[in-house]
């Protein structure tokens, strides 16, 4: 694997191609699915396993669009759709207008996805699709998810995490499938950049995807957040990336980007990306 | 500093020195602004006498559980080397820090 990669969890050690078969024959079962889609690695591989499964009759993928989904994610999605032939339905959901995800509590997850999984479940219902189900992997179930209670709470099944997919099997399978997808990064909501208690606002979730835009611009690759603290921006790239974009001229272009989105002051976290870092700022563990 | 919805708001601790927003079991009770702010002083100073000890001149800013780093020279060329970077997280998280970070660009002299 690539250094794109590199903060995935190992694989559980099962054999991934045993766990595909396991999934068809899941997905066989159910018969139909519609797939909460975002065109990240989990969603995209397991929208390609129900196509191959059970064929585009009985398949959709929907995506939801928001202001903490990034542009940059909503074309890939599409792309990487209209690559595989997958049906694709798309709707705007409105989960700022909800004031306790826009508090932005620890279980802010919780509300989004109450927003998301309310929208998707009737639709399903509405087309005779027999499941919802989402990407949720193995690695996820250890992880402070409490988008995973709303998923519970409307009957969506997490099928991959069920059959015990780790991160690395999904990129393994997924690059022996051909999916483009195979070696993105992840990619969680813009939200998910800012701390526990902080509000999330449309101005502040943009920001925070023009700053991400600005760096990706300037050739950062791999994992890359753009933490949002206020008038400060604190920037996580992979460790070993520290010493090149420290250096000069690179450390004053990446100042430089990161002001050109709206920041009045930019920091390198000196440890690097670490996933659910703001889970750590806020004492938060798995639950 | 403008715009700044964190610097206003009532401030949690780091959560090493206890403190976190929101409920669950994990919530514990928040100490007055005004003392957290000055317990985020001394950490700071704190964390900059122990960098300076490390060879690294600097200014240290609490925010929450965020030091921010401001070297006296721009760039310190010590901080390229990944072990030393180590050893400044390892001072900060003794400090009750969870992240430790380097100031870039204007203002960082």
């Amino acid at each position: 694997m690539t250094a794109i990669v590199n903060s995935d969890r190992a694989s559980s050690g099962a054999d991934p191609l045993a766990k595909e078969a396991e999934l068809a024959q899941w997905l066989r079962g159910r018969g139909s699915a519609l797939i909460g889609y975002s065109g990240g690695v989990d969603s995209t591989y397991l929208a390609c396993m129900a196509l191959r499964t059970l064929g585009s009759d009985q398949v959709l993928a929907v995506i939801g669009r928001s202001p903490s989904y990034p542009m940059e994610q909503w074309t890939t999605a599409r792309d990487v759709a209209a690559e595989l032939a997958l049906p694709i339905l798309e709707i705007d959901t409105a989960e700022l207008d909800d004031l306790r995800y826009a508090a932005n509590p620890i279980n802010r997850c919780y509300f989004c996805k109450t927003t998301l999984w309310g929208r998707l479940v009737p639709v399903a219902q509405a087309r005779g699709l027999a499941v919802v189900v989402d990407g949720t992997n193995a690695d996820d179930v250890r992880d402070h998810r409490p988008g995973a209670l709303a998923a519970r709470q409307h009957g969506v099944e997490s099928p991959l995490a069920t059959i015990g997919f780790t991160k690395s099997d999904i990129r393994e399978r997924s690059r022996a499938l051909g999916l483009p997808t195979w070696a993105q990064p992840s990619s969680p909501c813009l939200a998910s950049r800012i701390p526990y208690g902080s509000p999330v606002t449309a101005e502040r979730l943009r920001r925070i995807e023009a700053a991400e835009r600005a760096l990706r611009g300037l050739g950062i690759t791999g994992d890359l957040r753009v933490r949002d603290h206020g008038d400060l921006a604190r920037i996580e790239m992979p460790s070993l990336a520290f010493g090149h974009w420290y250096a000069t001229p690179q450390r004053d272009q990446l100042s430089a980007a990161v002001r050109s989105a709206g920041y009045e002051q930019v920091a390198l976290d000196l440890a690097g990306f670490r996933s659910g870092s703001l889970n750590v700022l806020a004492g938060v563990h798995a639950e | 500093m403008r715009n700044d919805p964190d610097r206003d708001r009532p401030a949690t601790a780091p959560a090493a020195i206890g403190g976190v927003t929101g409920g669950g079991a994990g919530h514990r009770a928040m100490a007055p602004a005004g003392e957290l702010s000055a317990t985020r002083g001394r950490m700071a100073d704190l964390l900059a006498a122990a960098l300076a000890h490390l060879g690294v001149s600097c200014r240290v800013e609490a925010r929450e559980g965020l030091a921010i780093i401001y070297p006296a020279s721009s760039g310190d060329p010590r901080l390229d080397d990944q072990a030393v970077r180590r050893q400044i997280v390892a001072l900060g998280r003794e400090r009750g820090f969870t992240h430790v970070a380097v100031a870039l660009g204007a203002g960082t002299g």
